[in-house]
């Protein structure tokens, strides 16, 4: 393949590549954004619920005995219809024991393990995580006066029924994408062959210089085509030297017939 | 310039030309998409915030429902500002929260809610339709007014008591999406330096190597040699022309042997023998053959700009590795853990730098035993097993760093290993601009992998993180099973690294001072602060991965900049050994700035201090101990000096994260800085005292 169409090829390719790269990153940029905005909207969710729960903790009220938290989750459930679940628990002995949910789904033990975990590693009250496929959840942790860990919330919320990804602005990036491809692609492979196109042709021209020396090493060729001086020179000053490896050659051989016909002369005198 | 010369520099500068046309025709594309898509993020974000103000209005109108439900009027509700006033706290966006009546009447309000906002609230409710049913935000002044009807269903119908209204700045929203703006132009920066570094790798071996190849076959024809042919790397066209040349070589090498034999046979009591005998001598001095006047095929030149890729490509993974480890270690951190949390976060780290340490002695005897192809494809599978290790087995604090273990197994030999390489195999004339390699390619790498780490862990995860940098090093591998190969013959004389007892530094005058009070510290400061004080501390002031990136970025992109000028700023002073203490000074700044304005700007002007300070510090360093050797009268000083400067270097790089960690978990933060502030401090106090000591020693003996 001549020269100038593998460095277009080359080009076209690493720039397809990297404005691809620099979408799928813009598109996980708009994504983390979202759910960033869904996680404070969520924070302002459990705030709301956390309300009663902060009260009783602080008189001492067990968190089961909140009656009115069941109707409080079931509305705040009801007003977003991008929440999944609600879970309200308590922390107790480095375990997670669930009072009130929105679904009849039960946590399993992995899913208080990672909770707990949330819990704990967690610098600020609130803590975000992804719990199984499109599931993310939110949460928020409680603490009494004695500054100890005694409540949590945890929202599950789908991130399909947010609508994330199908978003518009998401098909637009996919849509300028393939322009900005089509165009990057064009661009790309016209640079590298405009700009290749001479190299090429000393290539070309080159190798022409150099078969013509092959097939006939007494033939003048012509290095005018090449464009470089640089390799002009070089070829110039090896096919002198080639001829030179002729001239050589032939005054070698003309001398060896010579002394092969003087032997033979002396032969035949003999 | 020599005709060869002038071709190279002839194909060089279009393949410049054409790099710089990439990056200005991808930055311009790119920039395209980028100012759309932050058109599209700025409707989408207004959207979203709406929504988010929304549930918050929800809350509050829950809790006046329910006043109202319980017979409280709306006007008559006690404690109504303060609730407002504790529900704006909750949230950074929301600027005011306004209750009115139906005929728009401001009961309660937060107490910053603009005064002026009266009389259009007033006019918005005398615009209301009575069967209006939504209630689009409007602009009034420079924020978002939202607002939210305030209804009770009374015997089945719905009656409106009045409207709460809640205030978005709009700076709130041009905030985000300059937050959202930074982050999408490193991306781009990104993006094309990952593009600009394979660009410039592929036309490299593609288009100058092969030149150089067909240009060095040409001249050795030139020059009458005809004993090699050149190898062919790969099929190309200028390959081709190699491939011409070569058999034409092969046709004149056999022709002249063919010749030569003829002559062999001829009688030598023929007169004209001798005649013939002397001019075949002369053909012989012009032309060089091999005795049986077949070719032998010449082996690669080595190479050595290919290993630039190879350490891209493991950078990147370390840059991935310093934004995501320390997050990563504290998920299993617990609260009835022994150790703190930064502890258990820059334990990864520790064990990276002690493991490197421990194995980089032995990379040389790899090297000499199995030759660099094969110890530096071992060294990568190592490091591509620690991979390997994170993402098949289970998350635990003993897999990472075990995962870090067998990581620092692989980069320790694999860093030596290459060092070696390039001194090998580099003329002693140009080894200064092949070390550059590893500067440009450290500091492109930590530019690009350090924000790609944090973008990645923000949303893919650690799992999909780590999946990356194992397919990276996969990459890594098979380029350097590719390219890094044993060039026999082509061995330049090196100075090998040698194993020197470190209490050998008392030896030589001057020595142990500049090492320990000045090169100790800077290497201590930079693996104390780099990999675990700063992605902590930013942390710790509530920014998120992406934004940690971006500023550790700082640090690659100045390092990038000053490495090529850090030679012409310490020829500023006189000595190189003043040039030192001034880059210690330099760090100093960069701490107590940071102790000073403990904000995201003061971090990130602290790391640029740090980075200038770090680079120059590094080739003062280097020409304070070739002065020291230089003066010493010991045989191998230079080799000597450099050895033992490594050893402690590698030593500081131990000791800074492991002593990093314990004090941000003992002291906080501020006091860490202090004490590190103390720290070098007092070693530059002491190198002043034990330079002068020196100095006047050596007026007394003079």
């Amino acid at each position: 393949m001549r020269l100038s169409f593998r460095i277009s090829y080359v080009m076209l390719i690493i720039s397809i590549c990297t404005i691809s790269l620099l979408t799928v990153l813009m598109h996980f940029k708009y994504h983390n954004t979202r759910v960033t905005l869904i996680n404070e909207k969520l924070n302002v969710v459990s705030a709301g619920i956390a309300y009663p729960i902060n009260n009783s903790l602080l008189l001492g009220i067990k968190l089961e005995n909140i009656t009115e938290l069941k109707s409080i989750i079931k509305k705040a459930k009801e007003f977003d219809k991008t929440i999944a679940d609600i879970v309200v628990f308590g922390i107790e002995k480095d375990s997670i024991i669930p009072a009130f949910s929105t679904s009849e789904k039960k946590l399993t033990d992995t899913d208080k393990r990672q909770l707990l975990r949330q819990v704990r590693i967690s610098k600020t009250k609130n803590w975000k995580g992804t719990f199984q496929g499109d599931i993310k959840f939110s949460g928020v942790t409680l603490k009494d006066v004695a500054n100890q860990e005694r409540a949590g919330i945890v929202i599950y919320y789908d991130l399909k029924q947010n609508n994330i990804d199908e978003a518009d602005e998401i098909n637009n990036l996919y849509k300028r994408l393939g322009m900005g491809l089509l165009l990057a692609a064009c661009l790309n492979f016209m640079i590298g062959l405009i700009n290749t196109r001479e190299l090429s042709k000393i290539l070309k021209s080159t190798e022409l210089a150099i078969s013509s020396v092959l097939s006939n090493p007494d033939s003048k060729i012509d290095l005018g085509k090449i464009s470089d001086p640089g390799i002009r020179s070089q070829l110039r000053l090896m096919i002198n030297k080639i001829t030179d490896f002729s001239k050589y050659l032939n005054k070698a051989d003309n001398i060896t017939k010579q002394l092969q016909l003087n032997s033979e002369h002396k032969r035949d005198v003999k | 310039m020599t005709n060869q010369a002038s071709t190279i520099k002839l194909f060089n500068t279009a393949i410049i030309k054409i790099l710089i046309y990439f990056i200005i025709t991808n930055l311009a594309i790119g920039s395209v998409l980028y100012f759309f898509h932050i058109d599209g993020q700025q409707k989408g974000l207004f959207s979203a915030i709406s929504e988010k103000t929304k549930t918050i209005g929800s809350s509050v109108e829950n809790l006046i429902d329910k006043g109202m439900k319980s017979g409280i009027p709306l006007h008559e509700m006690k404690g109504m500002n303060e609730y407002l006033e504790r529900k704006l706290q909750e949230t950074k966006e929301v600027d005011y929260i306004i209750v009115t009546d139906i005929s728009g009447n401001v009961l309660y309000q937060t107490t910053h809610a603009p005064s002026s906002l009266k009389s259009t609230l007033k006019q918005f409710a005398l615009n209301l339709n009575p069967n209006q049913k939504e209630y689009p935000p409007f602009n009034v002044f420079s924020f978002y007014n939202i607002p939210i009807p305030i209804d009770t269903e009374e015997q089945g119908k719905e009656v409106k008591y009045g409207f709460l209204h809640l205030g978005v700045s709009t700076k709130a929203v041009q905030n985000s999406i300059t937050d959202i703006s930074f982050d999408i132009g490193v991306i781009l920066f990104v993006s094309l330096i990952i593009g600009f570094e394979f660009l410039r790798f592929t036309f490299r071996n593609h288009v100058i190597v092969p030149i150089i190849d067909l240009t060095t076959s040409i001249s050795e024809v030139i020059k009458g040699n005809l004993l090699f042919v050149f190898a062919i790397r790969v099929k190309n066209q200028s390959y081709a022309c190699l491939d011409l040349i070569n058999t034409l070589i092969k046709e004149r090498a056999k022709k002249i042997y063919e010749t030569l034999s003829t002559i062999k046979k001829i009688d030598k009591k023929n007169p004209f023998f001798d005649i013939l005998q002397e001019y075949m001598l002369e053909v012989k001095l012009r032309i060089k053959t091999q005795i049986d006047g077949i070719p032998k095929i010449s082996p690669f030149t080595p190479d050595v700009e290919s290993i630039r890729i190879v350490i891209f490509l493991i950078m990147i993974c370390e840059g991935i590795g310093t934004t995501v480890l320390p997050g990563y270690a504290a998920q299993f951190w617990s609260a009835n853990s022994y150790f703190s949390k930064q502890f258990i976060s820059a334990s990864p780290v520790v064990v990276f730098m002690a493991t490197v340490m421990f194995v980089v002695p032995f990379g040389p005897m790899l090297s000499s035993r199995f030759g660099f192809h094969k110890a530096i494809n071992t060294s990568l599978i190592f490091y591509i097993l620690g991979f390997l290790v994170t993402i098949a087995l289970e998350k635990s604090l003993f897999m990472v760093l075990f995962t870090r273990f067998l990581n620092g197994i692989g980069f320790g030999i694999f860093y030596i290993l290459i060092q070696n390489y390039v001194s090998t195999y580099s003329a002693p004339e140009n080894r200064i601009k092949s070390y550059s390699i590893f500067s440009i390619a450290y500091g492109a790498a930590f530019i690009t992998g350090i924000p790609i780490g944090g973008i990645l862990v923000d949303n893919v995860g650690s799992f999909y993180t780590f999946l990356l940098c194992f397919i990276i090093s996969i990459f890594a591998i098979l380029y350097s099973n590719r390219y890094i190969l044993d060039y026999k013959g082509f061995e330049q004389k090196a100075t090998p690294s040698k194993l020197i007892n470190p209490l050998y530094i008392r030896k030589m005058p001057g020595l142990a001072p500049t090492i320990i009070y000045l090169g100790f510290p800077a290497r201590f400061l930079a693996t104390a602060l780099l990999p675990v004080f700063e992605p902590l501390f930013l942390e710790s002031l509530g920014n998120s991965m992406s934004v940690i990136g971006r500023v550790m970025m700082v640090f690659g992109i100045l390092m990038f900049c000053f490495a090529p000028a850090s030679y012409k700023l310490i020829g500023l002073f006189k000595k190189p050994a003043t040039s030192t203490f001034m880059c210690s000074l330099l760090l100093l700044a960069s701490l107590l700035l940071q102790y000073l304005f403990p904000t995201i700007i003061g971090v990130s002007i602290s790391i640029a201090l740090l980075s200038i300070g770090l680079v120059v510090h590094t080739s003062a360093m280097m020409a304070t101990l070739e002065q020291i050797a230089t003066n010493s009268k010991e045989d191998d000083a230079r080799n000597i000096t450099i050895s033992l400067y490594f050893t402690y270097e590698r030593i500081a790089m131990v000791c800074g994260p492991f002593v990093s960690s314990l004090l941000i978990g003992y002291v906080g933060f501020q006091k860490t800085l202090l004490v590190l502030s103390a720290f070098l401090v007092l070693a530059n106090i002491l190198y002043y005292i034990s330079n002068s000591k020196n100095h006047s020693t050596a007026l007394q003996g003079d």
